[in-house]
């Protein structure tokens, strides 16, 4: 009798088994063949040595890693960080009043605005950086406009700097910033507004003391899903900055590329998933209390 | 008279083509404990919505301390709520919460620690200053609600079926501590419920709201024992109604007929054909094996029902009408199937002339 039991009990578990494995298993074998594969070889590439033409001595060094704190190199990685900083808190200064709009309407109107916030996902990025580029320059729309109106004599330089590239980013990736900020408006429970204005506190404060402190974890979302893509753009910088702005992406890019500097260009790849997992922890650090408190 | 604190006039509310408060007038007086009762939907939430500011009426005047508060947001009136959900914020602890209100006018820091250190001594929570408020149960949630709108010293807290969400025992213990507080902060309190029972044990006063009018404002004994509608007599307690029709007037008594028989109420200004109806609480009826002088009213004992603390039997009329009888001893009562003769001491019928002219009667 009891070895009938363990025996079923056996048979329970294999079966249990049996669909762990059919759920987790694809994604399993694609993360490990096509992300920490990849990850892993590049960790150990990053710390061979650059032989001629491009090719790889498996002789162990450092000069790679000394190499990223070169000034020409650096320069580039502190203009890639402040360019993603500057799009991630514009993408929140804009996208949370537009979340907070979308969020206190009805929810027909949402639905619409929220197919509006989608649209330019339905856009091939290439043709929304040529209308950029269409857009932004000399003779382009913007300072025709500009000119015809009397606002300014002379067209604005806009393209082909970090104006235009910001400007680009913050076009693509405005959406992945308003998503999670509207979800965590939406969620937010109306009735402690009310409260909040019951004890005295006008709208400012109340957003400030309420509002705010509640939503914060949408917004370090938001900002989690701005920062990551933009650090790591590269079509964006080579196009709207005309190859005068150099960011990490193209650094790498460059790397595996034209210098066939590929240890160097790895070990660059490591830094960036460094930076990222950074601003990760910083993020989880902040925004995982206060997720905490706001349960 | 204690002097009038909230006073709506002629006050209406529409949502849309929905006529949610119909030519409102009611007049709160100081340190009272008054009662909005009545169904869900009934109007009582938006009413009180209009006192806090929540809601503007589409009509009349609301006058907070003889001023009006039609200007006035929310955040400007002297008033403070305990909601129904109680409202409090996941994003501060319990010390946060109930010193949110004097942090936001500025009141200097030591003085709120002794205010916020006070209203939870007040409300029994001493020592769960630092706690979260996702650690705190439902009862403790009501009270720091409920200190967080004190500490603000309020002319008037209104209170939004605060208790609705906890178990019955909690429930009666926060019934009687809520009371005991009002009396000795002497704050007004506004307290809108659809629980009868509740109203009647806290209230001062209640006022019975149907439909978006006010059916009845009186003390809990007078509402209880002179329902003027037959909404109130069938919301508050329980009610046997007949619906009569003057028959006779006697020298002692007038006899009203039911659809088969009569029952008898006090002399009074009748006149014979005039439509009554009659309210008569279970726990004073009586019933015999004969009939009574005065009184035909035969029925079939049809079930007997164990409640607890009484016992209630239902007694069927030949119309199929249901009577309700309760005693506190199932010996007082009669057996299943047993034919029987009801009956009442006469003052104790309540009539209710018909409701579009209930305000004659008293």
């Amino acid at each position: 009798m009891k070895k009938k039991n363990s025996e079923e009990k056996e048979k329970i578990s294999i079966a249990k088994r049996i669909s762990q494995i059919a759920l987790c298993g694809p994604v399993t074998i694609w993360s490990v063949l096509f992300i920490y594969v990849p990850m892993a070889l590049l960790l150990f590439m990053s710390f061979m040595t650059k032989g001629p033409l491009g090719i790889i001595k498996y002789e162990f060094t450092l000069e790679n890693y000394k190499a990223i704190f070169d000034s020409v190199y650096f320069n580039v990685i502190k203009e890639s960080v402040l360019v993603a900083l500057i799009t991630t808190v514009l993408s929140v200064l804009m996208g949370y009043p537009f979340a907070y709009f979308m969020a206190m309407k009805k929810k027909k109107i949402s639905g619409i605005l929220m197919i509006l916030l989608m649209i330019p996902f339905w856009t091939n990025e290439l043709v929304i950086v040529y209308s950029f580029v269409i857009l932004l320059n000399n003779s382009g729309l913007v300072n025709t406009f500009l000119q015809v109106v009397g606002i300014t004599k002379e067209p604005l330089s806009m393209l082909y700097n970090n104006f235009a590239v910001i400007a680009g980013m913050l076009y693509m990736l405005l959406p992945f910033a308003v998503l999670p900020m509207y979800s965590s408006i939406e969620k937010l429970d109306k009735g402690l507004l009310e409260a909040s204005k019951d004890l005295g506190a006008g709208p400012v404060k109340t957003f400030f003391k309420i509002t705010l402190p509640l939503t914060a974890p949408g917004i370090f979302a938001g900002v989690i899903l701005v920062f990551i893509p933009t650090i790591g753009y590269y079509q964006i910088t080579d196009m709207l900055g005309g190859g005068t702005q150099m960011m990490i992406g193209n650094l790498i890019n460059n790397q595996f590329s034209i210098s066939r500097n590929w240890p160097f260009g790895a070990a660059l790849s490591m830094l960036l998933a460094v930076l990222i997992l950074v601003m990760l922890f910083i993020c989880q650090k902040i925004g995982g209390n206060l997720d905490d408190l706001a349960a | 008279m204690a002097k009038t604190i909230v006073s709506m006039l002629n006050v209406d509310k529409w949502y849309g083509e929905n006529h949610i408060v119909k030519n409102m007038n009611l007049d709160i007086s100081e340190g009272e404990f008054l009662t909005l009762l009545g169904p869900s939907g009934c109007g009582k939430t938006t009413m009180l919505r209009m006192v806090s500011g929540f809601e503007q009426p589409s009509a009349g005047t609301i006058k907070v301390e003889n001023e009006s508060v039609e200007k006035k947001e929310p955040y400007q009136r002297n008033v403070n709520t305990v909601f129904q959900n109680y409202a409090l914020f996941p994003n501060m602890n319990v010390y946060d919460n109930v010193a949110y209100g004097l942090k936001i006018k500025k009141v200097p820091k030591a003085e709120i620690k002794k205010r916020v250190t006070e209203m939870l001594k007040l409300v029994q929570l001493e020592g769960f200053e630092k706690r979260r408020i996702s650690q705190m149960s439902g009862g403790q949630k009501q009270r720091i609600a409920l200190a967080r709108a004190l500490i603000n010293h309020p002319k008037v807290l209104l209170l939004d079926e605060p208790l609705g969400a906890l178990d019955l025992k909690l429930r009666k213990q926060m019934q009687i501590e809520l009371k005991q507080l009002q009396k000795r902060l002497g704050i007004t309190f506004v307290y809108v419920t659809h629980d009868q029972e509740e109203a009647l044990t806290m209230s001062d006063r209640i006022a019975i709201i149907n439909e978006g009018v006010m059916e009845q404002i009186d003390t809990p004994k007078n509402i209880y024992e002179h329902p003027k509608t037959r909404f109130v007599a069938e919301f508050i307690g329980e009610s046997n109604i007949f619906d009569t029709v003057v028959k006779n007037i006697l020298e002692d008594k007038v006899e009203l007929a039911i659809a088969e028989g009569h029952i008898a109420v006090p002399r009074g200004e009748y006149t014979v054909g005039e439509k009554v109806t009659v309210s008569v609480r279970p726990e004073v009826m009586s019933f015999s094996r004969e009939r009574i002088s005065g009184f035909s009213v035969k029925g079939v004992v049809k079930d007997i029902i164990y409640v607890g603390n009484f016992v209630k039997m239902i007694v069927e009329m030949s119309n199929g009408q249901e009577i309700k009888i309760t005693r506190f001893d199932s010996m007082e009562l009669s057996d299943l199937g047993d034919v029987v003769y009801l009956n009442w001491p006469l003052e104790k019928g309540v009539v209710i002339r018909m409701e579009d002219s209930f305000e004659d009667t008293v």
